[in-house]
C-alpha cells in the first residue's frame, strides 16, 4: 500500500517536472524568436541612435563605440571612464568576463592598428590620434 | 574515418557553429604536471586554435568593408598564432613531471586569445558572449 502510494507521488513529481521543463523550453523558444524579430526590426532602421539614449551603443561594437564617444567629447579618457560610458550606453558585455577586460583588449587592438593611441606616458588615458 | 573527413569539409562561418565545435580547455590544477597532461592540454588548445582560425579565415573577406571588424579579427588571428607558437615550445628533460608554472605563458596567451574571441563575438553575436566564453 505504502509502496503504491510512493510510486504515485513519484510519478506526479516526474510529471510536474516534465511539464515545467516543457513550459520553460517553450518560453525560451518564444524569447529567442522575439529577440531575432526585434533585432531584424532594429536593423530595418538606418542612422544612429540619439546620443542621450540609454541604448546608444547597442548597435555598435566596443571599438566603434569608443571611437564615437571620444570623437563626441573631444578629449582623452581613462579605461574606467570608457567602461562607465559604454555600460551606461547599453553596450553588451556578457556576465562572465568583466567589461574592463573586454574594453582593454579592444583598446589595445585599436591602438596597434593606429586608430587610437595612449595620450600619456603611463598609458592610462586613451585618445584619438593627434589629439594630445 | 570517412564521416570525420565529411565533417572537416564543413566550414565554420558563424559564431553558433564555432561554439558547437569548440571544447573547453581545463588547465591542470596540480602543482606537478606530467608530460602526458601537458600534451593533452596542448592538443585541446591546438584544436580550438584551428577552429578559431577556420572561423577567422571564413569571415575575413566579408570584413574588409568594416575597419573595426577587420582590426579585431586580425587581433584574434595574431593571438591564435601566439598561442600556437607557445604550444610548439618544448622544455628540456621533457619526460619528467614539471611544475605547473611551465604552462603559465601558454595560459596567459590562451587567455588573451579567449578575450580577442570574446571581442569578436561582441561584434557579431553579443547574445552569445557567455556561451563562447564557456566553450573556450
Amino acid at each position: 500500500m505504502a509502496k503504491a502510494k510512493k510510486t504515485v507521488v513519484y510519478k506526479r513529481v516526474q510529471e510536474l517536472r516534465e511539464s515545467t521543463l516543457s513550459h520553460l523550453a517553450g518560453e525560451y523558444q518564444d524569447a529567442l524568436h522575439y529577440t531575432v524579430e526585434l533585432r531584424r526590426a532594429i536593423d530595418g532602421f538606418r542612422g544612429p541612435i540619439p546620443d542621450d539614449s540609454p541604448h546608444r551603443y547597442l548597435r555598435q561594437d566596443v571599438g566603434d563605440a569608443i571611437l564615437a564617444y571620444l570623437t563626441r567629447v573631444g578629449k582623452s579618457k581613462s579605461i574606467k571612464d570608457l567602461v562607465a560610458e559604454l555600460e551606461s550606453g547599453g553596450c553588451i558585455f556578457g556576465m562572465i568576463k568583466s567589461p574592463t577586460e573586454i574594453v582593454t583588449k579592444a583598446v589595445k587592438a585599436y591602438i596597434q592598428s593606429g586608430r587610437l593611441e595612449w595620450a600619456d606616458r603611463k598609458q592610462t588615458l586613451v585618445g584619438l590620434p593627434g589629439e594630445k | 574515418m570517412k564521416r570525420e573527413r565529411l565533417f572537416r569539409r564543413i566550414k565554420i562561418t558563424s559564431i553558433e557553429a564555432l561554439i558547437a565545435a569548440l571544447s573547453p580547455v581545463r588547465f591542470p590544477d596540480d602543482q606537478q604536471i606530467t608530460s602526458v597532461e601537458i600534451i593533452q592540454v596542448k592538443r585541446e588548445i591546438r584544436t580550438n586554435c584551428d577552429l578559431l582560425l577556420e572561423y577567422v579565415h571564413a569571415v575575413l573577406p566579408a570584413a574588409v568593408a568594416s575597419p573595426g571588424r577587420l582590426i579585431i579579427l586580425n587581433q584574434l588571428r595574431r593571438d591564435i598564432f601566439e598561442v600556437r607558437s607557445e604550444c610548439g615550445k618544448v622544455s628540456v628533460n621533457f619526460l619528467r613531471p614539471k611544475h605547473k608554472r611551465i604552462l603559465s605563458r601558454l595560459r596567459a596567451a590562451y587567455e588573451e586569445m579567449r578575450l580577442a574571441a570574446i571581442v569578436v563575438c561582441q561584434q557579431e553575436e553579443p547574445a552569445l558572449i557567455d556561451s563562447l566564453t564557456v566553450a573556450l
